[in-house]
């Protein structure tokens, strides 16, 4: 029988101690939806640059580019269009990884079949022999060999003719009857013909021989019909041969001949001409033989690559060749062919982002975009008439693959996480051992000594020391001293790397300093909630201390521990000063690929994009950060998960 | 009778802390020997001593312990084959969180009692010596944790005799158990007789009276130190009872 307390508290007391409580709970309610506020309004910030309407501007308008949309082009239009519009350099670099995709066979593959010799029927649909002199030159010769090895055909013709070919053709092509219908496409009589067109037909036809014999500007003024007259008098009817030379054309030398030639077929305004030419004045069969030996002949390998076979060369080697031992259409062709291997879109992709380079001139936040579609529509097309705009999200499957790079829309994270992920891993591998280890000496095996609670006050202490002095310590112990002078750290002892001690194996030092004193605190805690009922099963069974750590202590606080440590993970991603201080690189577009490697990480990275002065590279520092909060989440959640299985486990 | 275990003035401390005085006590051979006394008298301490447990908490022994014609405390003793050969139950049963199976074969393996090929065989005699083969033949990778308390507190016995001790130990390993469970250790404690020396602490006046052959009674001296005031065959002890004290402890008008 218990007695109750001598003072039971009178209602008055009740009531305010009621008052109190509910007052209580009130504050720490509000104090929670403050927090939460707080969590909310970051998250709706983040959130509201991640997408939206941008605009985009082309550098050059996509319609100028060909005479047809993109998107009819074939590979090899493409491939030949792209070539023309970026830098050679540029150009070899994307046939060159496009090569790379392939391994060396493959690639040699490639290479002969452009070195073989052609088909006919790769050259003309229609046999050669089928085809006129005219088509020959212009479908073949001058598509395939270019307009200057025409010209040179139809000089090679010029100076062979003899003067007996050369009268004839100009007799052809300058002294044949000429009707009134020749004149005007069809539209007889003169009469009908308006005096704009008449003056035109003059100055295109007349010779300069008669051109010295009338003064067009005067003829200008004249009446139509005087004009008429002019045309039937001087255009209409069998030309005077002699008008052309000043001289009967069977008196005229060679030289002379060849001249007048020259000057109409030759010249560099008029483009067809030299084909149209080469066409009249050689002989069907030449034109074929020509084709044959200089279109449908192999390449000799040997000429390709002298010293070498084509199965030892590199891509990049592949592309220097090529563009040092073959003729136009075969590199055309090599390239086309290479580029195929990316396919269709990323040709596409390259052409808009380096022969057109858009740029965002503009973006809207996603609220503003969801809610007020018609006014930024209005806004843009005020302020950027005709450009496109389009809904934009700034996380896309590029941004986590591309490099960094000087604009905004072409930059992604792939190196910040890359390098996060191996500082992560790095760290993780070097403070679990050290930690986990210093907690079961401080645990299992030290003693109650004044030592051992000295370093465990030590250990809570490190644990609040600010990450910035972690920085400094780590500037100063691993990458000057063990970098810089003793080449650990730099890799220069290990002959991987002749750079300074900035690298990720420093970084990765410095944060296992940081979060070791977490790892330490969270696994002795862990250790300690080993029931002793479990180290007493494994003594009782005649197993040593040590024993009983390894095979029972330890599993069962291994959740334990592997909390700590994903807690101490997602503390050490998201340190930013400490690398600061260290001096991680802040623009880096070469993937980090082992400990010795420069390095970036996501946090440097999105205060890198905030401080940027173009306003775009804010979307994409939002991006960033919503990477780098998906990467928290993750972590936090495996840790939240195992906590709960392990309290599952020993419930 | 052979005696296996010999207790000569021994004394328990913790520290400068005398928790047990002045103890000297025959264990025989293939008996069962209960321990009694009010709480805190000293009774895990002493029975912990004997296996050398009591030192993994600080705690230290005066006096000599011999099992057979070894002094257990002798300085090239190595306290780890002492627990080895005299095995222990405890009050809470405390599977190791693994498989049945695991529970019984990791000491098994660990000691080198049996070449790989033979552990399942022993598993199966252990199991089947403590009676819980019938009931867990079929789930052998089921984590023991899953297991009821008594089933637990069998497995632990199996797990103890698996390694072939000359004693066992038991702490109240009853303590946790309903009735049930409980008929079935004391069972199994007689079973056990056949081949092992038992001691057994425990709370429960009737379970030493049916299950011992001799008990020790311990009492608190005003020092709080423990001492033996009683040792003789239970039926002595319980029906003819030297010491007033005894006599009030097992009838129940003490504590
Ligand atoms: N680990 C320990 N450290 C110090 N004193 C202990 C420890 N364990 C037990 N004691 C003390 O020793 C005495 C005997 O305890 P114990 O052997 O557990 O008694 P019983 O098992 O008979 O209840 C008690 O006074 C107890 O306070
Ligand atoms: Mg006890």
């Amino acid at each position: 029988m218990s007695k109750l307390p001598d003072a039971i508290p009178t209602s008055t007391d009740l009531v305010r101690r009621q008052l109190i409580a509910r007052l209580g709970s009130i504050g720490l309610l509000l104090s929670m939806v403050f927090s939460l506020l707080a969590l909310v309004v970051l998250f709706a910030d983040v959130i509201d640059q991640i997408a939206g309407y941008t605009v985009t501007t082309y550098s050059r308008d996509p319609a100028t580019l060909a005479n047809k949309p993109l998107a009819e082009l074939s590979i090899a239009q493409l491939a030949t269009l792209l070539r023309a519009n970026v830098s050679d350099t540029s150009f070899d670099t994307f046939v060159t990884t496009a090569l790379e995709k392939k391994d060396a066979a493959t690639r040699s593959k490639l290479v002969s079949d452009v070195l073989r010799a052609p088909n006919e029927s790769t050259i003309s649909d229609i046999p050669l022999n089928q085809l006129s002199a005219l088509e020959l030159t212009e479908n073949i010769i001058e598509a395939r060999l270019g307009t200057e090895r025409v010209r040179a055909l139809a000089e090679e013709r010029l100076a062979a003719a003899t003067p007996e070919q050369m009268v004839a053709f100009i007799r052809s092509e300058f002294l044949s009857p000429v009707s009134e219908t020749d004149l005007t496409d069809g539209e007889l009589p003169l009469e009908k013909v308006d005096f704009e067109t008449l003056l035109t037909i003059i100055n295109e036809r007349f010779s300069a021989d008669q051109f010295a014999r009338y003064d067009v500007s005067e003829l200008a003024n004249e009446s139509q019909e005087a004009i008429i007259d002019v045309i039937r008098k001087e255009l209409v009817g069998v030309p005077n041969e002699d008008a052309i030379l000043g001289k009967p054309l069977d008196e005229a030398t060679h030289d002379e001949l060849a001249e007048f030639l020259r000057g109409r077929f030759l010249e560099e305004s008029y483009a067809q001409m030299p084909a149209y030419f080469t066409a009249e004045m050689t002989p069907v069969e030449d034109l074929q033989k020509l084709i044959r030996a200089e279109l449908l002949q192999p390449v000799d390998p040997a000429t390709f690559s002298p010293g070498k076979s084509i199965e030892q060369l590199s891509a990049k080697e592949i592309v220097a060749a090529a563009r040092a031992n073959l003729e136009p259409h075969r590199q055309d062709a090599l390239f086309a062919a290479a580029l195929e291997i990316d396919g269709r879109a990323t040709l596409l992709k390259h052409i808009e982002d380096e022969v057109l380079v858009p740029s965002v001139a503009q973006s809207w936040g996603l609220y503003h975009s969801l809610f007020d579609r018609a006014g930024i529509e209005m806004e843009a097309a005020q302020k950027y008439p005709g450009a496109k705009i389009e809904f934009r999200s700034w996380i896309t499957r590029d941004f986590l693959t591309n490099v960094m790079s000087s604009r905004a829309e072409e930059s992604g994270i792939r190196t910040a996480l890359l390098g996060s992920l191996w500082m992560l891993a790095l760290t993780i591998l070097i403070a679990l051992p050290i930690g986990v280890g210093a907690a079961i000496y401080l645990e299992e095996l030290a003693g109650k000594s004044r030592l051992s609670q000295l370093i465990q006050i030590n250990i809570y202490n490190l644990a609040g020391v600010p990450s910035i002095i972690y920085g400094m310590l780590g500037l100063t112990i691993f990458v000057r001293t063990l970098g810089d002078v003793m080449g650990v750290t730099s890799g220069a002892l290990f002959g991987v790397n002749d750079s300074n001690g900035r690298t990720i194996l420093s970084a990765a030092l410095t944060m296992a300093l940081l979060v070791l004193p977490l790892i330490i605190v969270n696994a002795q805690e862990a250790l300690r909630a080993v029931p002793t009922t479990l180290r007493e099963a494994a003594y009782g069974i005649g197993l040593t201390k040590l024993q009983t750590i390894w095979h029972h202590v330890l599993p069962a606080a291994l959740p334990g521990i592997l909390t700590g440590s994903i807690l101490a993970m997602s503390r050490a991603i998201g340190e930013t000063a400490p690398l600061i201080v260290i001096g991680a690189s802040t623009f880096i577009t070469v993937d980090p690929n082992g400990p010795f490697s420069k390095f970036t990480v996501l946090p440097i990275q999105i205060y890198k994009w905030t401080s940027m002065p173009d306003p775009t590279f804010r979307n994409v520092a939002a991006a960033a950060i919503i990477v780098l909060l998906i990467v928290l989440i993750t972590l936090n959640l495996a840790a939240i998960l195992l906590r709960n299985r392990f309290r599952r486990q020993s419930a | 009778m052979k005696t296996k275990v010999r207790l000569e003035n021994v004394h328990c401390y913790y520290g400068n802390f005398m928790a047990v005085h002045d103890v000297t006590l025959p264990i025989y051979d293939r008996q069962i020997t209960a321990i009694i006394g009010p709480s805190g008298c000293g009774k895990s301490t002493l029975l912990r001593s004997i296996n050398r447990m009591n030192e993994l908490v600080g705690g230290s022994v005066r006096g000599s312990l011999w099992l057979e014609e070894q002094n257990l405390y002798a300085p090239e003793v190595d306290p780890v084959k002492v627990r080895r050969r005299i095995g222990m139950v405890f009050q809470k049963p405390n599977p190791f969180p693994r498989s049945i199976y695991e529970n019984i074969a990791f000491g098994v393996r660990q000691h080198k009692l049996a070449a790989k090929n033979e552990i399942d065989d022993v598993v199966e005699s252990c199991l089947r010596r403590a009676a819980l083969w019938d009931e867990v033949q079929h789930k052998l990778k089921m984590s023991a944790l899953q297991l009821s308390g008594g089933q637990q507190q069998r497995l632990c016995i199996a797990r103890t005799i698996a390694l072939q001790p000359d004693v066992v130990l038991m702490d109240e390993p009853c303590a946790a158990l309903d009735p049930i469970g409980t008929g079935k250790i004391e069972d199994l404690m007689q079973e056990l007789k056949r081949d092992y020396t038992i001691i057994i602490v425990t709370h429960n006046m009737q379970q030493a009276a049916r299950a011992s052959d001799h008990t020790v009674m311990m009492m608190m001296r005003d020092d709080r130190a423990g001492e033996m005031i009683e040792f003789g065959e239970t039926n002595q002890v319980f029906t003819r009872p030297r010491d007033k004290r005894t006599e009030d402890y097992v009838s129940g008008r003490f504590g």
